[in-house]
């Protein structure tokens, strides 16, 4: 695939999905999944437990290995090569690592390291993947944390951090590595509910300035606002997808009808 | 109690308590590395190493280390080894307390969240590393205390070297007694350099553990 030129100023695709397959042993989770994701797009991933969504995002970073179709991020596919005989095989992880340089995940459980303080952590990927001397490395990360309104608790440690808190300073750490792409699997799940807003705003704010994301979320809310694309996924296959005020006001699939169902009348309880 | 005694074995005793501390540290040093080395085994894909894995613990902690001891000085000379008494000291004590270390090196290693190391990979980092800045750095906090009480047991075993005269503190304690008819001073004598030891054994890990866990108290 060739990349589009930028004079028609038509976004070029960031990631590709074609007939992506998953399975563990006999449970196949992913069931031929096609999806297209624009540059500088948000696209939110609905769907209930167990409807593969999670799976989906951690096979475009091959956190998990797929086995059949093509996750292709700028064109290039992720995780497989060919071998002389024309046959797919798979690519030793630190060549698949070089392929995703442009692509980061952002964690429900954040998985800060303990050991390490917050600047530390934000500091890691450029010390120790790119290489990048101490002092201009401290003075990059001082400025993500910033970014993100940590920049206070730079010395603090992650244990010692409220979930929101940490889960900020995990953006920052993964725009460290200065990602085209970045992953949000459920980012504000683990949190409490007090605290949500604050991870939500910071994610507002790299949509804002052109981040392309894929965000697995529960967040109707931000995925109505914020998305450009919202993707309902129902027992591993797409059920429906298109744009936000199309699927949250007028779902045309009775399981993404009474999805929302039951997710409005548990919010609406809540209220 | 004649204390006199004390005048005139004291440097053997003493002596006998440096060989101590001697064959205790190449123990302890050897059987970290070999536990290591025995963990790495563990890993490996493969019925043959699991096996070897499997037989090693059997062997190294289903039998007492006198017995290993006795058959390794006794029974080697049979299959052609005839090794010095200080040599089999060593390397008894390095091979039955690398089987402790390599379980405790496999709890530390699984008890990180592996969601840690998912971050460090989609980072982009190397295994190597995620081993040495990630992994290593919070596995040996979590590993002192299990080390510790290792070490220490493993020091009070070593008292069972005597019975094949390795020149340690036991040894020169137990030829006091029998060249002066006494009992109570020369073992009076191990229980204090026994109880000392320990004692500076478990000084030093717990400061290193201090050091190592700051992260959890701040």
């Amino acid at each position: 695939m060739t990349q589009q030129t930028h004079a028609d100023n038509t976004p070029r695709t960031a990631v590709e999905l074609v007939k992506l397959r998953k399975r563990y042993d006999d449970n196949e989770v992913l069931k031929g999944i096609d999806l297209n994701i624009l540059e500088g797009q948000v696209t939110c991933i609905i769907g209930g437990s167990g409807s593969g969504k999670s799976t989906l995002l951690r096979c475009i970073n091959f956190l998990e290995v797929y086995q059949e179709g093509e996750v292709n991020v700028f064109g290039k596919t992720i995780g497989y090569g060919m071998d002389e005989q024309g046959n797919r095989e798979l690519l030793p992880k630190s060549l698949v690592q070089q392929e995703l340089s442009e692509v980061c995940m952002v964690f429900q459980q954040f998985n800060l390291w303990p050991h390490l303080s917050v600047l530390e952590n934000v500091m890691a990927p450029l010390r120790w993947v790119k290489g990048v001397p101490l002092a201009q490395a401290k003075q990059r990360a001082l400025e993500l944390l910033t970014k993100v309104g940590m920049e206070h608790k730079a010395e603090a440690y992650p244990l010692s951090l409220s979930g929101g808190q940490q889960q900020r300073v995990a953006i920052a750490r993964s725009l460290a590595k200065d990602p085209k792409i970045m992953l949000f699997d459920e980012p504000t799940s683990a949190l409490d509910p007090e605290l949500v807003g604050e991870v939500l705003k910071v994610m507002q704010e790299l949509a804002q300035e052109g981040m392309t994301m894929v965000v697995v979320t529960h967040e109707m809310g931000f995925a109505a606002q914020v998305s450009d694309q919202v993707v309902f996924l129902a027992e591993g296959k797409i059920e429906e997808q298109g744009p936000p005020s199309k699927l949250f006001n007028a779902p045309s699939s009775p399981k993404l009808q009474s999805f929302l169902e039951t997710w409005s009348s548990r919010n609406g309880a809540a209220a | 109690m004649d204390f006199s005694l004390y005048l005139e074995f004291g440097p053997a005793l003493l002596k006998g308590f440096t060989y101590t501390v001697y064959v205790c540290s190449l123990g302890l040093l050897l059987g970290l590395v070999w536990g290591l080395v025995l963990y790495l085994i563990s890993l490996r894909p493969g019925a043959l190493w699991r096996w070897f894995y499997r037989g090693y613990l059997a062997t190294f902690r289903g039998t007492p280390l006198l017995v290993q001891v006795y058959l390794l000085f006794y029974g080697g000379p049979f299959i052609g080894l005839s090794l010095s008494a200080e040599f089999v000291g060593v390397l008894c004590l390095a091979l039955y307390v690398a089987a402790y270390f390599a379980e405790i090196y496999r709890s530390g290693f699984e008890s990180l969240a592996k969601g840690q190391l998912e971050a460090a990979q989609d980072l982009g980092m190397s295994r190597i590393t995620t081993l040495v800045k990630i992994q290593l750095p919070q596995m040996l906090a979590l590993i002192i205390p299990p080390c510790l009480n290792q070490t220490i047991i493993m020091v009070k075993e070593s008292a069972i070297l005597s019975v094949i005269t390795v020149p340690e503190m036991t040894t020169a304690a137990v030829r006091m007694a029998t060249q002066t008819f006494t009992v109570v001073e020369p073992y009076l004598f191990l229980a204090l350099a026994y109880w000392c030891l320990n004692f500076a054994i478990a000084k030093v890990a717990n400061y290193c553990e201090l050091r190592a866990t700051h992260y959890l108290r701040s």
